[in-house]
């Protein structure tokens, strides 16, 4: 393949609210925005909440259509929603979200909500279809908990689920909203590790979109910031948080919280009464 | 300067002091009594009939002080907090042990007395202030019900006075925020809104459980700015639950770390920083990211999770997850000195060198 995986052109998303008795006023979730991914990669995106990182996200998985521009997945704009094609393509991007009890039918074992993706995209038709489906649970460290229902699962289990069930369609594109936000640092970590060693193994690429700025740098090749819907910087992920242009970043990393008690006051020394 | 000294030069990580000097002043407030602290409670356990979630919990916190307790979810921290506040709620009490605010014994007081305490000597901030909010009440007027109840201003008084309190936490434009709903209102505003709450009637303890937690990092720089300089002017102490210890590093004074219902290590945050004792504590430490670190490489994580409380292994809780478990840790460590200023429950403290 030549070009990059995924590809945005001038790419917005508008929402239109009031106009029936008041005045429609229109909100621009995503504006402007290009940016491409290539295969086995990670662009991580930050910003604050209502910057419009998750409808990023939505249009860069193809489940939100653009108002504006082009997003094109592997040289092909998305299909038309919920159209045969744009069903195909389903199997070739998969999104992880932020809850993964919300994302889990409560009433079927998880094996079973495996199996289901696999039979809507014909995977593996009979018997290997449990076959794989084990596999995939296996490899994301639940083999043998298959049968479990999802309230039967801790937090961090239900993420590797939900990851097992994106894992089993074979995708190459995988969004993952705030995919390690709700989980403890110490089950985050293993998320992460097992998310990079999926990468290496599937070739997968990652769109990563935390508002969590220490995990994004952990993970991502190229970091875009997102601030009102636009892309106000983007670069290798060293460059963006070593050497920040916009001053937006800089606000960002300005406010982090210090990483020890000795580092806080190093910062208090050098920027007494910062405001 | 936005470091807190405490009314007795106690526990506070102060200003320039060095690490070793401000450990000895920790140890010293530790071992001497004098100051007489704000929260302190001894051999709380809480629980159910069947099962116990916190377990033979001892804190203190000094006046000024910031304590901050971590450890992953479900480890009995929120329940320490509500324990504290006399806020558990049926099927789970507390079975034993004492919670003394200023030398006062808040276990086995009324409900009619608690509710004379809390808001007005002790005051709580949820992580989520949208839920902790009356929908339907104009949030002026919800802060100036806690003026009028506890202090017994007119409602003309309370509501100037609901208006100074959003200045003071950085609402702009005070007066026409009152007004609003908190639907009208962002997070980041409603958790000020709760924290004008906290603070309307001075009080000597806050304890916030995950406070910051929801916002975005130049929201939370904000609001933990705005709380250090608050308890900087009136002197309250306060407990700070938080599993980011980020923001540990950010407000803490000492630091309190629980797993699984009891706690495992204490200390000054110098210390617990520099050289954490408890393998749990190790992991969680080796397991932070900051974006300013240079990345790359696999993460320390621990594995596994924290067992539920009814199957908690016995002896020492996380030797099923320790990598320094061996045949000691059958038996319960006990929380002994360690290093200047910590306390560690470990048969194996500090770092294999």
């Amino acid at each position: 393949m030549t070009g990059p995986l995924l590809r945005m052109d001038g790419v917005g998303r508008h929402y239109r609210s009031g106009g029936w008795l008041s005045r429609a006023t229109v909100t621009k979730a995503v504006d402007g925005v290009d940016l491409t991914l290539a295969a086995g990669e990670t662009l991580g995106i930050v910003g604050e909440s209502g910057s419009g990182k998750s409808t990023l996200g939505r249009l860069a998985a193809g489940i939100e259509m653009p108002s504006a521009g082009t997003v094109a997945f592997d040289d092909a704009p998305y299909a038309p929603i919920d159209s045969a094609a744009w069903r195909r393509q389903r199997r070739r991007v998969q999104v992880i979200f932020q809850n993964p009890s919300q994302a889990v039918d409560p009433r079927l074992p998880i094996v079973t909500q495996i199996c289901g993706a696999m039979a809507a995209h014909r995977i593996d038709p009979g018997a290997g279809r449990a076959g794989r489906a084990e596999a995939m649970l296996e490899r994301v460290g639940l083999g043998g908990l298959g049968s479990r229902y999802p309230h039967q699962l801790s937090g961090g289990q239900l993420q590797r689920a939900v990851i097992a069930r994106a894992l089993a369609l074979g995708p190459e594109f995988i969004v993952c909203d705030e995919a390690v936000s709700a989980l403890d640092v110490s089950v985050q970590a293993q998320i992460l590790n097992l998310l990079q060693d999926l990468q290496a193994e599937f070739g997968l690429a990652f769109l990563f979109i935390s508002h969590d700025l220490g995990v994004v740098r952990h993970v991502s090749h190229r970091i875009a910031v997102m601030q009102r819907g636009r892309l106000v910087e983007d670069g290798p992920a060293h460059a963006v948080f070593d050497r920040p242009q916009h001053p937006y970043t800089q606000q960002l990393i300005a406010a982090l919280p210090a990483a020890s008690p000795a580092a806080r006051r190093a910062r208090a020394t050098a920027r007494p009464a910062a405001a | 300067m936005s470091l807190s000294v405490t009314e007795n030069g106690g526990a506070g990580a102060t200003g320039a002091v060095a690490h070793l000097g401000g450990a000895t002043a920790a140890l010293a407030a530790q071992r001497n009594p004098a100051p007489q602290p704000v929260l302190e409670i001894e051999g709380l356990t809480v629980g159910t009939d069947r099962v116990d979630l916190v377990l033979d919990v001892s804190l203190r916190v000094a006046p000024g002080e910031t304590l901050c307790l971590v450890g992953e979810s479900g480890c009995g921290k929120s329940l320490t907090c509500l324990a504290a506040m006399g806020l558990l709620a049926a099927p789970v009490r507390r079975k034993a042990g004492s919670v003394r605010l200023s030398g006062v014994e808040l276990s086995g007081l009324g409900e009619r007395r608690l509710r004379q305490v809390r808001g007005r000597d002790m005051a709580m901030i949820f992580q989520d202030p949208v839920a902790s909010l009356n929908p339907v009440q104009r949030v002026g007027q919800q802060v100036a019900e806690a003026l009028r109840v506890h202090e017994a201003l007119s409602q003309k008084a309370a509501s100037r006075r609901a208006v100074e309190l959003f200045d003071k936490v950085g609402i702009a434009e005070p007066a026409r925020r009152a007004d609003a709903y908190p639907h009208e209102l962002s997070g980041g505003m409603c958790q000020r809104v709760m924290i004008a709450m906290a603070l309307a009637c001075r009080p000597r303890l806050i304890v916030a459980d995950e406070a910051t937690t929801a916002l975005d990092v130049t929201t939370q720089a904000q609001i933990l700015r705005l709380m250090k300089a608050l308890q900087e002017e009136i002197g309250t102490a306060m407990v700070f639950v938080t599993h980011d210890l980020g923001v540990v590093a950010e407000i803490a004074d000492s630091v309190a770390v629980m797993y699984s219902g009891r706690i495992v290590e204490t200390g000054s945050v110098d210390g617990v920083f520099d050289a954490p004792a408890h393998p749990y504590t190790q992991g969680l430490m080796d397991c932070r990211l900051h974006a300013l670190a240079a990345a790359g490489g696999r993460l320390a994580a621990i594995s596994g999770s924290v067992p539920r409380p009814a199957e908690r292994p016995s002896g020492c809780a996380f030797r099923t997850r320790c990598p320094k478990a061996s045949l000691p840790c059958e038996r319960l460590p006990m929380l002994a000195p360690f290093g200047a200023s910590q306390r560690v429950a470990c048969h194996f403290p500090g770092r294999a060198t």
